[in-house]
């Protein structure tokens, strides 16, 4: 009975050589005292409530937290194994996971994801709430049939032997789905595949070609040997299993954005009202993104009116920011040119989603004061050149200012690109005169200034041109490209003079022979 | 009117787009005067253009651009033999100076360079002309002032006029003519996608992202000389026909001559070839030459003589005289191989007493083309000889032909799908998807199936240059061992490039240029089977028990005509034995029996896709078995075609058939023989098909007769096989077999050790050694060598029984050899005590150990192999900190031992075999209850009876032959059962197909003879029953 001395051995000091082996367990029976879980020390400590752990939605910031010690937990374990799939590409699991995990909370406020496909609820307070641990079990797997995800699942004490179990489960098995008692654990655990353990596969491998191919059979090898031969790790993580060492997991944060609103007891019919009442929540929105060290590009303000639909108001930011002044001028801006489609009884602001606040775009700012933006000056001087753009869009339309991109293209409408983001540092260094279409390279062709949209047709007969109002003076430039995207051009350019003085940049297609303006040179 | 000076072909890889010989027949089209094939620092296309402008009267120009490190650009032109050296040989040192695939010119190295050579400055200015122009300019009219001039590349970038002012104002400030130029990428301009393409691929950029880098039009194309007088001056034009006036290179010119030093001095070539073939009569033929062979002789050294083809034979000779010194088995093969001097040379073992009918067509006369000898030699060691061939002539003299490696659907899909920007998953899956037999063509139901519209615009640009790109050349590789020798420096005559392999340099021409000029080139080749040949003799020799005199058996020694060797091989117990162990030959076997020397021969050549697709083999089969009558159409047949019963079986006999049925000339017959190779790639064998079918018909032959012949001539095309290489074959298939037959322990042993090589695994040759008799061992670290070896049997009498073959180191997998060669070394020193020592002792690493320990070849140490493991797996980490002994008193924990199947899952896992049971006989309760039958027993159920087969694929096969038909062949521990598999069926039950391991098969038993093959019509993939066991099918096509 040399094993069995052993083995109580071990319940006691926990470092002994050998684990329990898979009729251990089971030798404890159901007796509370013998429960090599209940065993540690730190197991008699009062449980927290989960209410005051949990995070709140709303205005207080739930923080990232780690579960304190070895309290009596109960872990419920879900695995998705589409998430596995080869055409699934990591991001999308991530971000399917997280909204899995905004579904899960519906069961416990303690969610925690284990990438790469995986979810961990502790359910020991919901239990009561839901009856029993099978009414609750049933519940949640329901929830993942209603969103037609395939997912095995398992409960147990510990993390590992919840997630062990639902990827077991995988597989098929005659194990136990449901481990409610701390001494079942290696019982119920003992006759898993190694495999569940998602553990790297040489490591796996080795373990295999030593005969070993269930986790009980892995319990029973010398704990100093087994160290030495897949890491202390692998170790460890039998002892998380088994409950015999602490596991704190990270729980699952929602993504924040800021939402507040507020209700006029009157109805407001003037803007200048609304802006008025928007003042406090723009400052709670500003405190709110400097509180998390974020910015915004984008935020929504909706109106609700008695019986039309709500009107939603978009603003854009030229640039991240959490910044009160600019974000104040923007609302500012906007609602000055907004007509009221009917009287408003409530309002509610709400962010984009939160962006870091990058260094880069706080030393774009720093670039335009330095270099003293004259634009600014249409507003006495006091603009940076962001507000300034944001002025200027709230103004004439958000699509009415861009940025612009060079391209190297030899198409030359694809030789540049709108952008949304404006490059300020460029813009101001190349005194805002850089234009689309100028190329860098050695035979600097000719571009206009200013290049159409689209080029307009002048004549479809070259002879009548010769005649009229234009005098090639340089060309051809043929350009024959693009046929990739759909749009090949082949196309003979000139820059050519116009009868009034203007050179005008003008082409005749190739095919067609037909002659097209597409630039005026400035 | 205009020649065009600058133009890049597909030879300058992934910069031009059409190929030499689109841009010849264009040139020709578009009434241009001549054509300079200027390839960047590349010979490599000129052979192919050469061949076409030849053909259609174009006079064409050989020349290279180069680009030189510091920008300065330009063509040079040859203008003849002497300044066509100068620049192949620049070409040469660029291209040597640097790794494969690149080239790198400095201004030192065009000092005395390009001697003769025209040169077409190419200045590379935008609007303005540079200081650096003027410099540049006057660099270059210090070395070549009266042969240089200033191109003119007019290619409307908008400049166009300015750029000819400059370039007018630069020549008469240096005082040089100006030669319109065209800076030539493609023959038309429609090629301006597969350009773009092209680039885009070239700088592993999507083609949305190249920019700038794509040209801006199509202009560098051959445009329309009328558009070239709109944008040139009547005399630049005029330029053009001036300097290709004096271009009088043609490639025809080029000359082969033999090296000299294999004649030593006070001897003729002739002489020197007498005494040596004297000297191997001598040995041959002890007792004296018969007369017959005596006569023989003096024909061919008198052809040879006037030939002048002695230098050929000596070179061959030389090179096999090292091989032999260096104990290296060699054998050759090919027309001249087959003749009585080459026997007496010691370059064939073939006896020509066995081969009789051979030698009317040894070499041709009338055909002046350069003998044929391919030299095999033992495959592991041909670098040794490839080495001795470089040591001896040098690098400036020797270097292997090139092969041109080209576009095909895959690499052409993935290329264009990552230049279109696809999503690289997506082209992947469908370049994946064109499995290994998908053949030449895009099949637009794969692309379907694939995930790509066909119908959409994007998916048939796609497809569209998919297509167009098919067949351009990428790179060029090594052949697999063409030498070419000179006699003078070869880089005269063709450029000389690094090739990947270290040590190895390749001429810029493939072997159809050599061809197409005459080259002469010597084979020396690889081959598996002579390793294992040779490996089987040494373990004889030192082991004995042969009737041969001890040490004495090799080639030349094997008896010849044994008839139980001749037994084996009608029962077709021929796994391992060289050639015939397919399964198509297999299958063959039993019908052909052969019973001579000559009937391998045909059995060699017969199993082929020519004589298969040309439907010879049931003709064929029906004579021999007396179904049906042999009869020939006339006397001329009966000569050609009486050694095959009236049956063209050999490349050789069509070729004679052409040239006395219909009246062919030797000269057309050779272009036939070419023209077969090629049709399937290039179509062209139309013009010969007339003349065929009608001289056939003048000559009162039927016509049926002659639309027979063709269709063989058809069929042969690209597997023809010739009688003269089947000659040599058929020697080693015999000894191979002779091999087996008496002495199974050392062949097995042998052909373990040459691996990879021939058509099966070391499972399956274990297997059947074992079947026969042999006993076989374990690996284990206290006996086994690097390789199998044999032992006496232990009770010492060993008569009747022959040794037992004992598995070497070498098949336990991720053991390096390294490893094993300290292990093997630590032993000779002393046994090992226990892991730990072993360990120590031969410093093996963990990798080693656990190789060892998964392979069950400590059990002699540790106990079985899941306490191997466990203890190796502990070795490595202690070893630096704790005595070695601490792990051997760790303590071995409980772990069960390996129940069989366990066993056997790691065996095939490490080793690839096991010795235990066949993993089938412990699923036999499994697969009975799904009706499986033992492959044994298939072998008692009527024909045409639907049955359930199972077994672990040990092979696919897809030969291009069989028109879609797949040959799959299962194993269970009774044999083998081969499935036919109809394309209908493979295409439905693709993935069952491919990717079993385990397959089970309903389908219908179809026995003809002694051949059985179940015709599948329902394939299951059951490889899950099988667990982890790794079975590798060795996939063939």
């Amino acid at each position: 009975m040399k094993s069995r001395a052993r083995h109580s051995a071990a319940v006691k000091s926990a470092t002994a050589d050998l684990f329990a082996d898979g009729h251990g367990g089971r030798h404890g029976g159901t007796h509370a005292d013998t429960d090599p879980a209940e065993a540690q020390p730190v197991s008699v400590r009062r449980p927290t409530p989960a209410s005051a752990l949990a995070p709140t939605r709303g205005d207080v910031p739930p923080t990232p937290q780690a579960f304190p010690r070895q309290r009596t937990r109960l872990w419920y374990a879900v695995v998705f194994s589409e998430l596995m799939e080869p055409q699934q590409p990591g991001y999308q699991a991530a971000s399917m996971l997280q909204r899995l995990s905004l579904s899960a909370q519906q069961f416990t406020s303690l969610v925690s994801i284990e990438m790469p496909n995986a979810l961990l609820l502790e359910i020991k307070g919901s239990v009561k709430l839901f009856g029993s641990l099978a009414v609750l079990h049933a519940g949640i797997d329901a929830a993942w049939s209603r969103l037609s995800m395939r997912a095995h699942s398992a409960t147990a004490p510990t993390t590992l032997a919840a997630l062990w179990l639902a990827r077991a489960g995988k597989q098929g098995g005659g194990h136990p789905l449901c481990i409610e008692d701390p001494g079942q654990l290696a019982g119920g655990l003992a006759e898993l595949p190694i495999a569940c353990t998602s553990w790297d596969p040489e490591r796996l491998q080795t373990l295999r070609a030593m005969g070993v191919t269930r986790v009980g059979e892995l319990m029973r090898l010398p704990r100093s040997g087994l160290s030495r031969r897949l890491s202390p790790a692998a170790v460890l993580d039998l002892d998380i299993a088994l409950a015999r060492q602490a596991a704190p997991r990270r729980a699952f944060v929602p993504r924040e954005r800021f939402r507040e609103r507020c209700d006029f007891e009157t109805e407001i019919e003037t803007v200048v009202y609304l802006q008025k009442a928007l003042e406090p929540l723009t400052l709670r929105c500003a405190q709110f993104l400097r509180e998390r060290q974020a910015g915004v590009q984008a935020l929504e303000l909706r109106l609700r009116h008695r019986a039309s639909p709500v009107t939603r108001v978009r603003f854009g930011l030229a640039s991240i920011t959490s910044d009160r002044r600019r974000l104040a001028n923007v609302l500012e801006e906007k609602l000055n040119r907004l007509e009221l489609a009917a009287p408003v009884r409530g309002m509610e602001l709400v962010s984009g989603s939160l962006r870091p606040l990058s260094a880069a775009s706080l030393d774009a700012f720093a670039g335009v004061r330095a270099g003293g933006m004259r634009a600014g000056d249409l507003r006495g001087g006091r603009d940076t050149a962001p507000q300034l753009v944001e002025r200027l869009r709230a103004r004439l339309g958000e699509e009415a200012v861009y940025g612009v991109r060079l391209i190297p293209e030899h198409r030359p409408e694809a030789a540049w690109q709108r952008v949304q983001e404006l490059r300020l540092t460029s813009a101001v260094q190349a005194g805002g005169m850089r234009v689309a279409g100028m190329r860098i390279d050695d035979h600097d062709m000719p571009r206009p200034v200013w290049l159409l949209d689209e080029p307009v047709l002048l004549s479809a007969d070259r002879q009548q041109l010769r005649q009229g109002d234009l005098i090639l003076e340089q060309g051809p430039e043929r350009i024959e490209s693009g046929w990739w995207d759909g749009k090949d051009v082949a196309r003979d350019y000139y820059v050519a003079r116009q009868i009034h003085g203007a050179r005008w940049w003008v082409f005749q297609e190739r095919q067609t022979k037909s002659w097209y303006l597409h630039g005026v040179f400035a | 009117m205009y020649a065009e000076l600058h133009a890049l072909t597909s030879f300058s890889f992934l910069r031009g787009a059409s190929q030499p010989e689109e841009l010849v027949l264009q040139a020709l089209r578009l009434g241009y005067r001549a054509l300079a094939i200027t390839d960047e620092c590349s010979l490599a296309g000129v052979v192919r253009a050469h061949i076409a402008a030849k053909q259609c009267g174009l006079p064409l120009i050989i020349g290279a651009e180069f680009n030189c490190v510091d920008d300065l650009k330009f063509v040079a032109l040859a203008t003849d033999r002497a300044s066509y050296g100068a620049l192949s040989r620049l070409v040469s040192k660029c291209r040597r100076a640097t790794a494969k695939g690149s080239y790198t010119l400095e201004r030192g190295d065009l000092e005395n360079a390009l001697d003769g050579c025209l040169i077409i400055w190419l200045p590379r200015a935008g609007r303005a002309i540079l200081p650096q122009h003027d410099q540049d300019g006057r660099w270059l009219r210090e070395r070549f002032f009266g042969r240089l001039w200033i191109g003119v590349e007019l290619l409307t970038g908008g400049f166009d006029t300015r750029r000819l002012g400059s370039l007018d104002m630069l020549g008469k400030t240096l005082d040089l003519p100006r030669v319109a130029a065209g800076d030539v990428h493609m023959h038309r301009r429609s090629r301006r996608a597969l350009q773009d393409v092209l680039t885009a691929i070239r700088l592993n950029t999507p083609l949305s992202a190249v920019g700038y880098a794509l040209f801006p039009n199509g202009e560098r194309c051959l445009r329309p000389l009328q558009r070239l007088q709109e944008l040139y001056p009547a005399p630049l034009l005029a330029q053009t026909l001036a300097i290709a006036e004096r271009c009088t290179f043609k490639l025809d010119e080029l000359r082969y001559e033999y090296p000299e030093e294999i004649v030593p001095s006070g001897e003729t070539a002739t002489s020197h070839l007498r005494t040596l073939t004297e000297r191997g009569c001598a040995k041959r033929w002890p007792a004296g030459v018969p007369p017959a062979v005596r006569q023989s002789i003096e024909h061919e050294l008198h052809l040879i003589a006037e030939l002048k083809f002695e230098p050929f034979f000596l070179t061959v000779h030389d090179v096999v005289q090292y091989a032999r010194s260096q104990k290296i088995l060699c054998q050759g093969r090919g027309s001249a191989a087959n003749s009585v001097v080459c026997y007496c040379l010691e370059i064939t073992e073939v006896d020509p007493s066995r081969m009789a009918m051979l030698f009317e067509r040894f070499i041709s006369k009338e055909r002046n083309e350069p003998p044929d000898i391919d030299v095999d030699f033992e495959h592991e060691r041909r670098e040794e000889v490839i080495q001795y061939i470089y040591r001896k002539y040098g690098r400036e003299r020797a270097a292997l032909a090139a092969t041109v490696i080209s576009y095909r659907p895959r690499s052409a899909l993935r290329d264009v799908g990552k230049a279109l920007g696809l999503e690289l998953a997506e082209v992947d899956r469908l370049a994946r998807s064109m499995q290994w037999w998908d053949g030449q063509c895009i099949d637009p139901q794969r692309i379907r199936a694939a995930g790509f519209d066909p119908g959409d615009p994007k998916t048939q640009r796609f497809m569209a240059l998919t297509t167009e790109i098919l067949g351009f050349p990428r790179h060029l590789s090594q052949h697999v061992g063409g030498f070419v020798i000179a006699r003078g420096r070869l880089d005269e005559l063709v450029p000389i490039e690094n090739a990947t392999m270290p040590e190895r340099t390749v001429i810029q021409w493939d072997k159809d240029d050599l061809d197409a000029l005459g080259l002469l080139k010597v084979d020396v080749l690889g081959l598996g089977m002579l390793s294992a040949i040779r490996r089987a003799f040494d373990l004889v020799n030192q082991f004995g028990g042969s009737n041969v005199a001890p040490g004495k058996l090799n080639l030349a020694t094997v008896p010849s005509e044994d008839t139980a060797v001749y037994d084996m091989i009608c029962r077709a117990d021929t796994i391992g034995v060289f050639q015939i162990e397919s399964r198509a030959q297999m299958s063959m076997l039993p019908r052909l029996r052969p019973r001579s020397y000559y009937d391998l021969v045909i059995e060699v050549a017969i199993v082929r896709p020519g004589p298969i697709q040309g439907e010879m083999v049931h003709p064929y089969l029906r004579r021999r078995n007396d179904e049906e009558p042999v009869t020939y159409p006339s006397k001329e047949v009966e000569a050609v075609l009486k050694r095959t019963l009236g049956v063209p079986i050999f490349q050789e006999q069509v070729m004679q058939l052409a040239i006395v049925a219909a009246g062919f000339s030797p000269g057309e017959a050779d272009g036939l023989r070419r023209a077969m190779a090629a049709w399937k790639r290039k179509g062209g064998l139309e013009p010969f098909q007339v003349k065929l079918i009608d001289g056939m018909l003048k000559r009162g032959y039927q016509e049926s007769f002659a639309q027979q012949i063709f269709n063989q001539i058809l069929g042969f095309g690209e597997f023809g096989f010739p009688e003269s290489h089947a000659a040599s074959f058929a020697l080693l298939v015999y000894t191979s077999a002779w091999l087996k037959h008496h002495h199974p322990a050392a062949f097995c042993a042998a052909l373990v050790n040459s691996q990879p090589m021939g058509f099966y695994a070391p499972a399956q040759l274990v297997r059947d050694a074992r079947a026969h008799g042999v006993e076989v061992r374990a690996v284990a670290v206290a006996v086994s060598d690097w390789d199998c070896t044999l032992e006496r049997q232990d009770d010492g009498t060993a008569r009747g029984r022959g040794p037992a073959l004992r598995l070497g180191l070498r098949i336990v997998k991720h053991l390096s050899q390294e490893g094993a060669q300290r292990l093997l070394a630590a032993r000779a020193a002393g046994a090992f005590i226990h892991i730990a020592d072993l360990a120590e002792r031969a410093a093996l690493d963990r990798r080693d150990l656990e190789a060892l320990a998964a392979a069950d070849a400590l059990a002699g140490l540790a106990g079985h192999r899941h306490r191997a493991v466990w203890q190796v797996s502990g070795v490595e980490r202690v070893l630096p900190l704790l005595p070695a002994d601490t792990v051997a008193q760790e303590g071995v924990p409980l772990l069960r031992a390996p129940r069989e199947g366990q066993n056997i899952v790691a065996d095939y896992g490490s080793l690839g075999l096991t010795l235990r049971r066949h993993p089938l006989a412990l699923l036999r309760d499994a697969l009975g209850k799904r009706g499986v039958i033992p492959n044994q027993e298939l072998g008692e159920q009527p024909n045409g009876r639907s049955v359930t087969a199972a077994g672990l694929v040990i092979t696919r096969q897809r030969p291009g032959s069989a028109s879609g038909v797949t040959f799959v062949t299962l194993e269970d521990e009774t044999g083998y059962v081969n499935l036919i598999v109809w394309e209908r069926v493979a295409t439905a039950q693709r993935a069952a197909l491919l990717e079993s391991r385990l397959l089970l098969v309903r389908g219908t038993l179809q026995r003809e003879g002694d051949v059985m093959h179940v015709i599948a019509q329902r394939l299951t993939n059951l490889s899950e029953l099988l667990g982890d066991l790794t079975v590798v099918s060795r996939n063939f096509h």
